[in-house]
């Protein structure tokens, strides 16, 4: 008379257990399927601020602090292309590492490189109206009402395509690229994009260029 | 033996009812846990705020990129730099040897593809709004041949 009560009982328990397992299991696989998906292929830049038998921690351009891990098959290049260890490496090297980085950044080294510190990008943007020009220079006015010189020459590149030196006159809003000189406010120039002209009056006059 | 029997059943509805309630909870807990998937550990992207800071503190506000992540892997020799930002605004894209302009549509979206140098590359976006103030990006990406 028992034996019927308890199996109908293990019976109907069965099924509910059954489907927690399951369930269970669904939600590991998904976990690991997850973890899986979430290394990504990445590739840090930085000087290393840090070092241990087997990791590294580096501070990038960002001024952020990456932790790199470095096992043994890690391909490691010295400057000039020399192979090398983990030991060859030191605080302050700069190095680009590439590999498997999870959510946190932090980055299994499948191959790293000892670089040279990255130069500064010294290239600026100034966007302004045109207000004057000479032979070698045009004059714009910014957001800021500030003025900028910008020294134009051969080298000067112009877009939209077929834009020239010559027809920038007063009044054109253009975006002009290149590095600061000695002098201040200027520019050595070497990309004008041209984004507006002005607006064309019924009666105009052409001022050539010289 | 009519009483052994009565104790038995007894006993085996006891525990099958702790068995029962100890389900009913599990199955509880299961089901608030899949309505509220941020209970669970959630994987932290790559596009929050601390993996791509920007030295204008409003710029990712302003402009938004989708694509490339900073700090990708690169296959190929290419990269298609994609966002968002105020509609019908002129862009400027650096990368390490040339410069790039565009305007983006009236819906603030843009796309470009830039050529990589072998090695990382320093990419820079750079927005400038009606009234000539710039807001920039930065984004790095290593192109590679090497497999990683």
């Amino acid at each position: 008379m028992i034996a019927p009560i308890l199996l109908s009982l293990l019976l109907t328990l069965a099924t509910p257990s059954g489907t927690i397992r399951d369930t269970v299991k669904t939600k590991v696989d998904e976990q690991i399927a997850e973890i899986k998906k979430a290394l990504t292929k990445k590739a840090f830049l930085g000087s290393i601020s840090a070092k241990t038998d087997a990791t590294l921690t580096i501070i990038t351009f960002k001024n952020l602090t990456r932790t790199i891990t470095v096992p043994p098959e890690t391909i490691i290049k010295l400057t000039g292309g020399k192979e090398g260890t983990l030991k060859d490496l030191k605080v302050a090297d700069y190095i680009l590492v590439m590999g498997d980085a999870d959510t946190q950044n932090n980055l299994t080294a499948k191959r790293l490189l000892v670089i040279g510190k990255p130069p500064e990008d010294k290239r600026q943007v100034i966007f302004g109206t045109v207000t004057a020009f000479t032979s070698k220079t045009l004059t714009i006015t910014n957001s800021k009402n500030e003025k900028w010189t910008l020294s134009i020459s051969s080298a000067t590149k112009y877009t939209p395509a077929k834009t020239t030196f010559k027809e920038i006159d007063p009044g054109y809003k253009i975006i002009a690229v290149g590095t600061p000189a000695s002098t201040a406010n200027t520019l050595t120039t070497t990309r004008i994009h041209v984004v507006s002209k002005p607006i064309p009056t019924s009666t105009p006059t052409p001022t050539p260029k010289p | 033996m009519r009483k052994d029997v009565v104790i038995a059943i007894s006993i085996g509805l006891v525990i099958g009812l702790v068995i029962t309630y100890g389900i009913w909870i599990a199955n509880k807990s299961l089901k608030l846990a899949q309505n509220h998937p941020g209970a669970s550990p959630t994987p932290v992207t790559t596009s929050s705020p601390e993996a791509s800071p920007s030295p204008n503190p409003s710029a990712n506000s302003v402009l938004v990129i989708s694509s490339p992540e900073d700090e990708s892997l690169s296959e190929s020799a290419t990269v298609t730099i994609k966002g968002q930002t105020i509609p019908n605004s002129d862009l400027v894209f650096f990368s390490e040897k040339s410069e790039t302009f565009l305007k983006s549509d009236a819906r603030g979206e843009f796309s470009t593809s830039v050529n990589l140098e072998t090695g990382y590359n320093q990419l820079k976006i750079i927005v400038i709004d009606a009234s000539g103030v710039e807001y920039s990006v930065e984004r790095l990406v290593t192109y590679t041949t090497s497999k990683i």
